[in-house]
């Protein structure tokens, strides 16, 4: 008994390790003096300016916005690069080209978008972001959902064409539903990423658009306000609830 | 089957918003409203309130977009890259400024066309980086000091009766906060060693060098907004501030004191400077007369404490009661100086680059 | 395009499987061999072309460049090392160890997971100022006398690195542990092996591709990494990202920048590749005598 015991303290150890921060951030954001005075009394005044900070919402607005379109474009691309496999193209020997994007550190990546996209002549935007981020996407998507599908079953496939469908119903209605849950995961992979980055941002935006990170780092920079504290137990809150939607049995048996 | 149908629905999904994504690509940002007379302004992130924005919007029509950025090299970066164009105004620092004139990025400004020129006061015009003041506007100012927490140091009479920098570069028990700009620091630092603040000779660059890596022993860290904080709570005992970071943390730690060292006052002046490309110069040059009426600049100080380039404004002042006071203890002292490159770029990158690389 | 279109339906244009090799192409390897051929650019002082050389990576095999690549090469290393040492443990006891609360566990480790870097860091310096919570709590507790000081040192800055790379560490060496097979590890402690000897023989080897996967997801960016330092560690050392945004601030310094770039990546890639053999050389050393 007592040799099963240093394994679950450790591990609850690491756990109050990742969330003691957390905890503090969101009993703070309550606090009535701003950070660093120690607790005063309750108030929700910090959501209230929350909410009036126009400049915040529209980086957040941003954020999401090219987190979505990123996780959608790259996704696609990867679902039409599966179906041109399975309709008997042979593009095995290219997935290792999309390895590059994992191996290269963002800063290098868009040190030289920004360059490209300076000769290019395209502006620097909400639309560069997009593609940057939809090509860190791609370096997680492919690879992940082609190790999937190589791991298929063949016979699933074999057995379906046998019995008469077409190539295109195959795929749609056998290949597809078994790729869902790595889809899924891919597309829940890329959108975090791309929320979450930093250093693409910095450099592919340009000056009219700010996302969420950049506004974070300018306020990280400038000064600490309760205000942070309050979006960020908003976010953990709206996490928390797309969490238990994804993780959740119920919806788990009826998307996977 | 049902999720067959769901397939089908989220692969056309798909579709769509990639055909979207394309199309976006193809027009550039369809999703900024036009609106008829706009004014560009490229400003510091907290100079501005909004609210001065929307009055100016209402009196005139004209709507004003800002874009921000956070340091003077993020300025020129874009500045260059850009030539100026999709800016109108814009609002540099000293140094910037003769870089900006150089490089052809800013159109020389028509004095008879600022109501208050003459207003301002006579030590911030016609500095080195802008004789004659052809080429850019005097907007607000600030100095650089000595925020000191008097607590701490309540032992060390020397630094509360004569402040010097020499603080900030000897071995002390203290620790400090130093500026993360290259430019400031350099300039700090030569005038601590030689008391001159221009072009340095490659041995004297050498020992810029060497002094500014003995005091990172002592540095708690590189920070200029972030300093405020620190020394407000009590993270280091000495921190280079900037006179509007001290006015706005005074009012809730009364045990700091913003003293200003010995020698000529480090001063850093915002200019108006009007973009080479622009097409809304009458614009501009309306937005720049409203932001110096007398009411509009108050609003601009209690928004971040910065001193007003017409030294009356600066009276009545309900959040900052210290306000007055340093601002006439300083122009008492007539001593000033504005930073400027004392080498080239590539070689403060360097010498920067050497200091923080261990 | 023959072996392409060989096996392909007439239903649907081969074109369709294109688009993603082509985006891959265009912004991806163009704007990398846009900075590799940059690198070996002269400009003069006014920014004007002045033909090829090699200059700028002569320039770069200095001391101080080195240093920088050292520095970051420090950072990835020991972050790495700290992660795999916390993460492996967390994962077998995920994996095998916790029946009823394994979804319970996964679902708390994405929560941080999912939530922006940056409100972490803002948490952590609540916790870790001279003032913040972790030296109020210790003082009011009486277990030490004057304040730790945390912030803006290397701990804070590891601490950090640790705290944000945990997560991809543990997931996949969980996901491939989750597919060994139980049976194995409990065959080999009953056909006497100690506790250990199961970890290092059974357990590791058995779990080397999600160790890799996590390495991988580690190592390289924490060897770019620079933002953390700066607002963790008091901005008081120059990582690789820090240069390279120093040197994209500069003027007319594209090709010295592209050169560093050059010289780092490949420092990457040859460390990474290092340390893929030293584990292939450990995986063969632990699984010595067994067929």
């Amino acid at each position: 008994m007592l040799r099963r015991l240093p394994l679950p303290l450790f591990v609850l150890m690491i756990y109050l390790f990742l969330y003691a921060p957390i905890i503090i951030l969101v009993l703070f954001s309550f606090n009535s003096k701003s950070f660093p005075a120690p607790w005063h009394s309750f108030t929700l005044h910090w959501y209230r300016e929350l909410f009036q900070c126009t400049e915040l919402w529209q980086s957040l607005r941003n954020s999401l916005l090219v987190a979505s379109t990123a996780t959608c474009t790259s996704l696609f691309l990867g679902v039409c690069l599966i179906f041109f496999q399975s309709s008997g193209g042979r593009v095995k020997k290219f997935i290792p080209l999309f390895y590059g994007s994992l191996v290269i550190p963002e800063t290098i990546l868009a040190v030289g978008l920004i360059s490209y996209f300076a000769i290019l002549h395209i502006p620097l935007g909400l639309v560069t972001l997009m593609i940057s981020h939809t090509v860190i996407g791609l370096g997680f998507s492919i690879p992940v959902l082609f190790v999937r599908y190589f791991q298929l079953d063949p016979r699933l496939k074999e057995a379906s064409l046998v019995l008469g469908a077409s190539p295109m119903q195959t795929f749609f209605r056998i290949t597809l539903p078994l790729l869902r849950p790595t889809i899924i995961a891919c597309g829940l992979l890329t959108f975090v990423i791309s929320f979450d980055d930093f250093v693409l941002s910095y450099f592919c935006s340009g000056t009219a658009v700010q996302t969420l990170s950049i506004y974070l780092v300018n306020s990280l920079r400038f000064g600490i306000s309760p205000v942070v504290n309050a979006l960020s137990v908003l976010l953990l809150v709206l996490t928390t609830i797309l969490a238990l939607i994804f993780f959740s049995p119920k919806i788990r048996t009826r998307i996977f | 089957m049902p999720y067959r149908r769901f397939i089908r629905f989220s692969f056309v999904c798909l579709c769509l918003l990639t055909i979207f994504t394309l199309i976006a690509i193809l027009i550039q940002t369809p999703w900024e409203k036009k609106y008829p007379d706009e004014l560009n302004v490229f400003t510091w992130a907290d100079y501005i309130p909004q609210e001065i924005a929307n009055e100016f919007e209402k009196q005139t029509g004209i709507h004003v977009h800002f874009h921000y950025y956070s340091s003077n090299e993020e300025l020129l970066v874009k500045m260059r890259s850009t030539k100026g164009t999709g800016y109108d105004l814009l609002i540099p620092s000293d140094y910037a400024v003769k870089i900006l004139i150089d490089e052809h990025l800013i159109k020389p400004i028509d004095k008879t066309k600022i109501d208050n020129f003459h207003q301002i006061a006579p030590f911030l015009c016609n500095r080195h980086f802008d004789p004659n003041n052809n080429y850019s506007v005097p907007s607000l100012w600030e100095v650089f000091g000595l925020g000191v927490d008097r607590e701490a140091l309540a032992s060390n009479k020397e630094i509360l009766e004569k402040p010097s920098f020499k603080h900030l570069f000897q071995p002390t028990s203290y620790k400090i906060t130093m500026t993360p700009d290259v430019v400031e620091a350099v300039a700090i630092a030569s005038q601590y060693l030689y008391n001159k603040t221009e072009a340095l000779s490659k041995e004297q660059l050498l020992e810029v060098e060497q002094l500014l890596t003995k005091q990172k022993k002592w540095t708690e860290a590189y920070a200029d907004y972030r300093a405020k904080y620190l020394i407000s709570t009590k993270n280091c005992s000495i921190a280079l501030l900037r006179s509007p970071f001290f006015h706005q943390i005074k009012a809730d730690s009364p045990f700091i004191d913003f003293l200003i060292p010995e020698g000529p006052i480090f001063l850093s002046i915002e200019s108006y400077a009007i973009s080479q490309d622009t097409q809304q110069e009458e614009a501009a040059y309306k937005f720049i007369n409203f932001l110096m009426k007398k009411e509009n600049t108050l609003k601009m100080i209690e928004f971040c404490p910065l001193y007003p380039s017409v030294i009356e404004y600066g009276k009545d002042l309900k959040n900052y009661p210290e306000f007055d006071e340093t601002l006439h203890k300083i122009i008492e002292r007539d001593e000033f100086e504005c930073f400027r490159y004392l080498v080239s770029e590539n070689d403060m990158r360097k010498l920067w680059i050497n200091v923080k690389k261990s | 395009m023959n072996f392409f279109t060989k096996h392909v339906s007439r239903e649907i244009p081969f074109a369709i499987g294109i688009p993603a090799l082509v985006w891959q192409a265009v912004f991806f390897y163009i704007p990398l061999l846009l900075i590799i051929f940059s690198s070996l650019w002269s400009l003069s002082t006014e920014g004007i072309f002045q033909g090829l050389t090699l200059k700028n990576f002569i320039n770069t095999w200095d001391y101080i460049y080195l240093k920088i690549v050292c520095n970051s090469l420090y950072l990835a290393v020991s972050t790495t090392i700290l992660c795999l040492g916390l993460a492996f443990p967390l994962a077998y006891f995920i994996a095998f160890r916790a029946k009823k609360q394994k979804n319970l566990l996964l679902f708390f480790l994405m929560i941080p997971f999912w939530t922006n870097f940056l409100l972490h860091i803002y948490a952590w310096f609540f916790v870790l100022e001279k003032q913040g919570f972790l030296n109020t709590l210790l003082i009011s507790l009486g277990m030490i006398d004057s304040p730790l000081h945390i912030l803006n040192t290397p701990f804070a800055t590891m601490l950090m690195m640790v705290y944000y790379f945990l997560p991809f560490m543990v997931l996949p060496i969980y996901s491939s542990m989750e597919n060994i097979d139980r049976n194995l590890l409990e065959a080999s402690l009953d056909l006497g092996a100690g506790w250990l000897q199961t970890v290092g023989k059974v357990l590791f080897p058995l779990s080397l591709s999600g160790i890799r996967s996590g390495i991988l997801l580690v190592y390289i960016p924490a060897f770019g990494e620079f933002v953390i330092p700066e607002l963790m560690g008091g901005d008081k050392q120059y990582f690789v990202g820090s240069v390279i945004s120093q040197f994209v601030l500069g003027n007319h310094t594209a090709p010295l920048g592209a050169a560093f770039t050059v010289m780092s990546t490949s420092v990457l890639v040859l460390s990474l590749l290092a340390i893929f053999v030293v584990l292939r050389k450990l995986g063969e050393f632990f699984t010595r005598g067994i067929a």
